[in-house]
């Protein structure tokens, strides 16, 4: 393909194609360039009706797609500021549609650990914190991304449960009262990820172009529902590429990377 | 007339050995700095911070001065800048800790804030915040019968708080986000503000919305010019990227640091 695209612009697209018109969502105030782009070219490309949310807290801002967004980046070109107190009662009342959430760990039931690696009392690894994350489990449904695809990122158990997922599988999270949402999908620079309705168990629904089965399994630390085909992520269409570059993204924070396709 | 105006001096004199503080703001936004570099100064010790933390629990930390922390995140989130101190203490285990969820941390100030025992809330179902923190309980709901989170009250002895504008009687504007400042002013304890500007009582009443801090809940007010600084206060100035960058550049030295943050911050 001429125009090259790299793996966050693909996964900006798989993100943007699960947002539905008119739904009510969330980004993180860190690192969320590529959930935000994903947000604005949902909205430019069929969700114009769709409000997100960002940080701590405005929305629909037209901050620039960067790493580290302070206060100010985010205030400026909002719709709204929004009392960071409303929003939480926004969110556990179960109001937002989706929320995206990252973290350093995630385990066959989509738990995620952005707390510390190791024992908690003395973590070889000390990490941000929960911080909103267990909250955001109060979404209807939440998507992960997660930059790395190794065993080192996929771990059969996560060390610290930051973010419930599906706990321990079928009934988990009912039994501890959680009484709605979950996580939908899973995004990585390798595939995208679903979960078995009946087990809960993550399952392999597509692979990038260029990846292979094996390969996800080979960097993978626990072992995937493999369905018996497994078809390929529909690359960015030229239509999501022009929005994404011209609109979205015209800074190219996204193609900061070596291009895959 | 009331006049609560005061000095960093006076407000760091009524900060004890073994004190609990509950700091404003969030992340590196509107951190009460002029009050936490005094403090930084003084002999006291083994205190116990309350904060959505980033520059104001680290720079504690590295001095030595906090016994333990409660919080809800530990990021400069989206500013440069990297909690070194706090990280080194916890993976030495130094350090007491009381790892909540955003909302749990919430929650208890708002049980503190009602005179309530605890909070109930859903913020921690299915989450090793439960496992960490097993004086926490997890409630059956009248009505309902609905599983519930009760977080007890957090109660601070002193609150410190940075604020855009103040006047002589303590009621405050905060114009970017108030973050969880206004409830945490009704927490209990002593609150004292410091203000970019301090103006005659009866001006921030002008146009009538309702007060962002409210002056009956006061005990000191102190003008400290960039006072938040190298963190940020909207609208009056963004996060000192250099400066945060040098912070965290210092804290990988910890025989130097307490040195360094006292003549450099």
């Amino acid at each position: 393909m001429s125009q090259g695209y790299t793996i966050s612009e693909l996964m900006a697209c798989v993100f943007a194609r699960e947002i539905k018109d008119g739904e009510l969502g969330g980004c993180p105030g860190v690192r969320s360039e590529v959930p935000l782009a994903s947000v604005r070219l949902a909205q430019r490309m069929h969700a114009p009706n769709t409000t997100c949310y960002y940080g701590a807290i405005v929305y629909n801002t037209d901050a620039p797609l960067s790493k580290f967004a302070t206060e100010y980046d985010r205030i400026i070109g909002a719709e709204a500021s929004v009392a960071t107190y409303e929003w939480f009662d926004t969110l556990h009342r179960g109001d937002i549609d989706f929320f995206f959430v990252g973290g350093m760990q995630v385990d066959m039931y989509g738990n995620l650990n952005l707390v510390c690696l190791g024992d908690w009392k003395k973590p070889t690894l000390r990490g941000p914190g929960s911080a909103g994350l267990n909250t955001v489990t109060f979404a209807r449904r939440h998507f992960i991304w997660i930059n790395e695809h190794t065993s080192r990122v996929f771990v059969p158990k996560v060390d610290f449960i930051s973010c419930p997922g599906y706990l321990d599988g079928p009934g988990a999270r009912e039994g501890a009262g959680l009484r709605w949402g979950g996580p939908s999908i899973v995004v990585s620079p390798l595939a995208v990820m679903d979960f078995d309705q009946e087990t809960k168990r993550m399952r392999l629904r597509s692979v990038h172009p260029g990846v292979t089965v094996d390969e996800v399994k080979q960097n993978t630390g626990f072992e995937l529902i493999i369905p018996d085909s497994v078809p390929q992520t529909p690359a960015p269409s030229e239509e999501e590429l022009r929005v994404l570059r011209t609109e979205v993204d015209p800074a190219g924070i996204l193609r900061n990377e070596e291009p895959v396709g | 007339m009331i006049d609560k105006q005061t000095t960093v001096e006076n407000v760091i004199a009524q900060i004890h050995d073994g004190a609990t503080l509950l700091i404003g703001g969030w992340g590196p936004a509107r951190k009460p700095m002029a009050f936490l570099r005094a403090l930084a100064k003084s002999p006291v010790k083994d205190l116990t911070i309350m904060s959505f933390a980033a520059l104001d629990l680290d720079l504690l930390v590295g001095l030595g001065k906090v016994k333990k922390a409660i919080y809800g995140f530990t990021s400069f989130e989206g500013a440069p800048g990297a909690m070194v101190n706090f990280r080194r203490a916890r993976q030495e285990g130094a350090l007491q800790a009381m790892e909540l969820s955003e909302y749990m941390f919430i929650a208890g100030i708002k049980a503190a804030a009602e005179r309530l025992p605890f909070y109930p809330t859903r913020s921690g179902l299915g989450t090793d915040i439960l496992t960490m923190n097993p004086e926490i309980e997890v409630i059956t709901a009248p009505y309902t019968g609905e599983k519930l989170v009760a977080v007890p009250a957090l109660k601070p002895d002193i609150i410190l708080i940075h604020v855009n504008v103040a006047d002589y009687a303590g009621n405050a504007r905060i114009f970017g986000d108030c973050y969880l400042d206004r409830l945490f002013v009704r927490a209990g304890g002593k609150t004292f503000l410091s203000a970019e500007r301090v103006v005659p009582t009866g001006q921030l009443a002008e146009d009538g919305r309702a007060m962002d801090i409210l002056g009956p809940w006061v005990n000191g007010v102190v003008e400290c010019p960039q006072g938040a600084a190298p963190g940020s206060c909207y609208p009056d100035y963004d996060v000192d990227a250099a400066k945060l960058a040098e912070y965290t550049w210092a804290a990988q030295d910890p025989e130097n640091f307490s040195a360094w943050a006292k003549d450099n911050l």
